[in-house]
C-alpha cells in the first residue's frame, strides 16, 4: 500500500514537471521542470525496486544531460528572445483536435484493457532482499547474490541476452561522435 | 510448445561475418582519415570501404551458414501462459542472406558512385564512408532480428547515420535544411514507434517476435495491442515515405548530398520494407486490425501523390524522390497483398517475393540514374534543374545511354528489370483478388512514363545550355564500373529474370516458413 502511494506521489510529480516543462515560455524554467520531471522518474524506478536504473537516471539524466541543455540555453542566451508570437487559429485548432483524440485512444484503451483484465495479470513479485540474503548463507558479499534491480542483474541480461542490441548501440554512439565532430568542428585540416 | 523443450543458447557468430567485415571495414575507413596524407584519403577510404564490402559479400554467398546467432531460447509469459519461446536472437536464413546480398551489391555500387564526389569533397572522407558502412550495416542487420528490441536499435543504426549524412554539407544551407528536417520527422516518427512497441511489450508480455506472433495468432486482441501494432506500421511508413508520412522526402532529397540521397533512396528504404515483410507476417492475422483497407488506401494515396507530384518537377532530385514515393506505393501495394493473403490464411509466396525482386531491381535501377546526376551535377557546377540536362546526349553519350536505361526501368517499360517488378506486384494484386488496386498501378505506370520522359527529351531533343559550361563530361573509372554494372543489372534482371525470381522466391517462402 505504502509503495502504491509512492508511486502515485512520485508519478503523478513527474506528469505535472513534463506538463510544465512543455507549457513554460521561458526555456530556462522548462529545462528546470525537465529536471524535476527526471527526479520524479527516477523516484519511480526505485519504488518499483529498480534501484540502479533509478541511480543512473539521476546520474545521466538529472545530470549529464541537463547540465549539456543548461549550458547550450546559456551559450544561446535564449533567455532574451522567448518564445515570441502567438500559435495561428489553424495551429490551436489542430493542437486541441490532436490531444483530444489521443485522450479518447487513451481512455477506450485502457478501458478494454480493464474489461479483459490486463491492468491485474498476476506478476510474480520480486523476492525481497532480505529473502535473498537469509536463502544464501554462503554468500561473503552483496555480489555472490543473485539480487533484482542491481547493475550485476542489469549486466547479466545486457551482456548475454541483449548482447546484439548492445554491440549496435555502440556502433551508433561511435557514429554519433563522427557526426557531432564532423558537423560542428571548425576546422578539419 | 510449453515449456519442454529446452534449446541451448547458440552463439554462431560466423552467421555474422559479413556484418562484422562491413563493421570492421568502418572502423578502417576512420583510420584511414588519421593515417594517410589528404590528397589520398578520397581514394583509400573509398577503396578500403569497397573492398571491405566485397568480401563481406563473398563471404555472405560462400561461407556464411544459415541458423540462428546469439540466440536464447526462455520461458516467456504469452498472454498469461508460459511458453518456451525464442526471446531473442538473429536469424540467417535465405531471406536474410537475399537481403544482405541486395544491401551489399547496393552498397559497392554507391561507393563506386561517391568517389568521384568523395574526391571534390575537401574533408570528411574517412567519416562519410564510415558513416555509410554503419547505416549499410544497420540495413544488413534488420534483416535477421528476431525481437523488438534488437529491430528497434537496427532500424535506429540506419536513421542516425542517416542524419548525419543528410547534414553532410554543413557549409551548404540545403543540406543543413535537409539534416535538420529529417532529424526532426524521424524523431517524431521514432517516438511513435517506440511507443507502439511498448504497447505491444504491455500486452504480449515478451519482446519476441515469436512470443508477439503467438499471442496474436490465439486470436488474443485488445485495443492497446492493434494500437501499438499501428504505431509500429506507422513508424515504418515514415521510413518507407508511405503518405501521409512522406512529406520529408522532396526536401531531404534534393537538400542531402547526392549519394546519401542515392542511399535514402534504396537502402534505407529497402530497410523499412524488410522489416515490414517481417512484421507483416507476424502481425497480420484475421479478427484484430483491419490491415488490408488501412494498407490499400496508404498504398494507394502513395502511389497516387508520388506520380502525380512527380509530373511539374524542374529539379531532377526532387523529381526522384517523388518518383521514390511513387515506387513506395507500388511496394506497399505488394504488403497489401500479402496482407490479404495473410489474414485470409492462403500461404502465398507471390507478394513477398515480388516485393523482394523489387527491391532489388529498384536499388540497381536507382543507383545508376544518381551516378549519372552526380556527374552532370558536377560538370555543371552543381546544378540539379532541367538545363543542366539539356543536349546530355551531345556531351556525353553514354551517361546519355545509362540514364535512358534507368528511366526507362523506373518508368517500367519491358524487357527492363523494372518492368518485371511492377509486373510481379500487379501479378500479387490480381492473384489476391485486390483487382482494382492492380488497374490503380497499371495507370500510374503511364503517368510516370510522362514524367520520365519530360527528362529524357531534355537530354536527346534539345541543345546544350550556352550558359553552362557545356563540354563533354569527363566519366571517371570508377562511375564507368558502377553505370556498366547498373546496366547490366537493370537488363539482365529484365531479360534472364529467371534466376533472380527464383532467388527471391526462396528468399520469400523462408520469410512465410519462419513466421509458421
Amino acid at each position: 500500500m505504502a509503495t502504491q502511494v509512492l508511486y502515485i506521489l512520485f508519478g503523478g510529480m513527474a506528469l505535472g514537471a513534463a506538463l510544465l516543462a512543455v507549457t513554460r515560455k521561458n526555456p530556462v524554467a522548462s529545462a528546470i521542470w525537465l529536471v524535476v520531471m527526471f527526479f520524479g522518474l527516477a523516484a519511480t524506478y526505485v519504488v518499483m525496486e529498480a534501484f540502479f536504473v533509478g541511480a543512473i537516471q539521476i546520474l545521466v539524466y538529472a545530470g549529464a544531460i541537463m547540465v549539456l541543455f543548461l549550458f547550450v540555453i546559456m551559450l544561446l542566451d535564449l533567455r532574451q528572445q522567448m518564445l515570441e508570437g502567438k500559435p495561428t487559429t489553424r495551429l490551436r485548432f489542430f493542437g486541441v483536435l490532436a490531444a483530444l483524440l489521443f485522450l479518447v485512444v487513451g481512455v477506450v484503451a485502457l478501458g478494454d484493457a480493464k474489461d479483459r483484465g490486463l491492468l491485474h495479470r498476476a506478476v510474480t513479485p520480486l523476492p525481497r532482499e532480505a529473502d535473498i540474503v537469509a536463502a544464501n548463507p554462503d554468500a561473503t558479499s552483496l555480489v555472490d547474490l543473485p539480487l533484482d534491480g542491481t547493475a550485476g542483474a542489469i549486466a547479466d541480461e545486457m551482456f548475454t541476452r541483449w548482447v546484439l542490441p548492445f554491440e549496435v548501440a555502440s556502433v551508433i554512439l561511435l557514429g554519433a561522435i563522427l557526426g557531432a565532430v564532423i558537423l560542428t568542428k571548425r576546422r578539419l585540416t | 510448445m510449453l515449456a519442454a523443450t529446452s534449446v541451448p543458447p547458440q552463439l554462431g557468430l560466423d552467421r555474422l561475418l559479413p556484418e562484422l567485415i562491413v563493421a570492421g571495414t568502418g572502423f578502417a575507413a576512420i583510420v584511414t582519415e588519421l593515417l594517410l596524407p589528404a590528397g589520398r584519403r578520397a581514394v583509400a577510404s573509398g577503396l578500403t570501404a569497397f573492398l571491405g564490402l566485397a568480401i563481406a559479400l563473398i563471404v555472405l554467398l560462400t561461407a556464411t551458414p544459415t541458423g540462428l546467432a546469439l540466440s536464447v531460447h526462455a520461458p516467456a509469459r504469452v498472454g498469461g501462459v508460459v511458453q518456451d519461446v525464442l526471446v531473442t536472437g538473429w536469424l540467417s536464413d535465405a531471406f536474410s542472406i537475399y537481403v544482405r546480398g541486395t544491401v551489399l551489391v547496393t552498397g559497392m555500387l554507391l561507393l563506386l558512385l561517391s568517389m568521384r564526389y568523395l574526391q571534390r569533397m575537401d574533408r570528411g572522407h574517412g567519416e562519410m564512408t564510415a558513416l555509410l558502412l554503419f547505416a549499410l550495416l544497420g540495413v544488413m542487420l534488420v534483416s535477421g532480428v528476431q525481437d523488438l528490441l534488437s529491430f528497434f536499435v537496427c532500424l535506429e543504426l540506419v536513421t542516425i547515420m542517416a542524419y548525419v549524412l543528410a547534414a553532410f554539407r554543413r557549409n551548404d544551407s540545403r543540406s543543413t535544411e535537409a539534416g535538420l528536417k529529417y532529424l526532426v520527422v524521424g524523431a517524431v516518427s521514432t517516438a511513435l514507434l517506440l511507443l507502439g512497441i511498448a504497447f505491444v511489450y504491455g500486452h504480449a508480455g515478451s519482446l519476441s517476435f515469436e512470443a508477439v506472433a503467438a499471442t496474436l495468432a490465439r486470436g488474443e486482441m485488445s485495443v492497446f495491442l492493434g494500437l501499438g501494432l499501428v504505431l509500429v506500421l506507422v513508424g515504418l511508413l515514415f521510413k518507407v515515405g508511405g503518405v501521409p508520412f512522406h512529406v520529408w522526402i522532396p526536401d531531404v532529397y534534393q537538400g542531402a548530398p547526392t549519394p546519401v540521397t542515392a542511399f535514402l533512396a534504396t537502402a534505407s528504404k529497402a530497410a523499412g520494407l524488410v522489416l515490414l515483410l517481417r512484421f507483416g507476417t507476424i502481425a497480420f492475422v484475421a479478427g484484430g486490425v483491419a490491415w488490408v483497407p488501412i494498407l490499400a488506401v496508404i498504398a494507394t494515396a502513395t502511389l497516387l501523390f508520388g506520380s502525380l507530384g512527380a509530373l511539374g518537377q524542374r529539379n531532377i532530385k526532387r523529381m526522384m524522390g517523388y518518383s521514390g514515393i511513387g515506387h513506395a506505393g507500388y511496394l506497399l501495394m505488394g504488403i497489401t497483398a500479402m496482407a490479404s493473403a495473410e489474414i485470409a490464411g492462403r500461404a502465398a509466396d507471390g507478394p513477398p517475393t515480388a516485393i523482394l525482386f523489387y527491391l532489388l531491381a529498384y536499388a540497381l535501377t536507382g543507383l545508376t540514374a544518381f551516378a549519372v546526376i552526380v556527374l552532370v551535377a558536377g560538370a555543371s557546377g552543381g546544378e540539379h534543374g532541367g538545363r543542366a540536362w539539356r543536349g546530355l546526349w551531345k556531351r556525353s553519350p553514354f551517361l546519355a545511354v545509362a540514364m535512358l536505361l534507368a528511366l526507362l526501368s523506373l518508368a517500367g517499360v519491358p524487357p527492363m528489370s523494372g518492368f518485371f517488378a511492377k509486373f510481379l506486384v500487379l501479378k500479387a494484386l490480381v492473384d489476391q483478388g485486390l483487382t482494382p488496386l492492380a488497374f490503380l498501378g497499371a495507370g500510374a505506370v503511364i503517368v510516370g512514363l510522362y514524367f520520365y520522359f519530360v527528362w529524357m527529351k531534355e537530354m536527346y531533343f534539345k541543345e546544350p545550355d550556352p550558359e553552362l559550361d557545356a563540354g563533354p563530361i569527363h566519366v571517371p573509372l570508377s562511375s564507368r564500373l558502377a553505370l556498366i554494372a547498373g546496366m547490366i543489372g537493370m537488363v539482365g534482371m529484365g531479360v534472364f529474370m529467371g534466376p533472380f525470381h527464383t532467388w527471391a522466391e526462396q528468399a520469400a517462402a523462408a520469410l512465410l516458413a519462419t513466421a509458421r
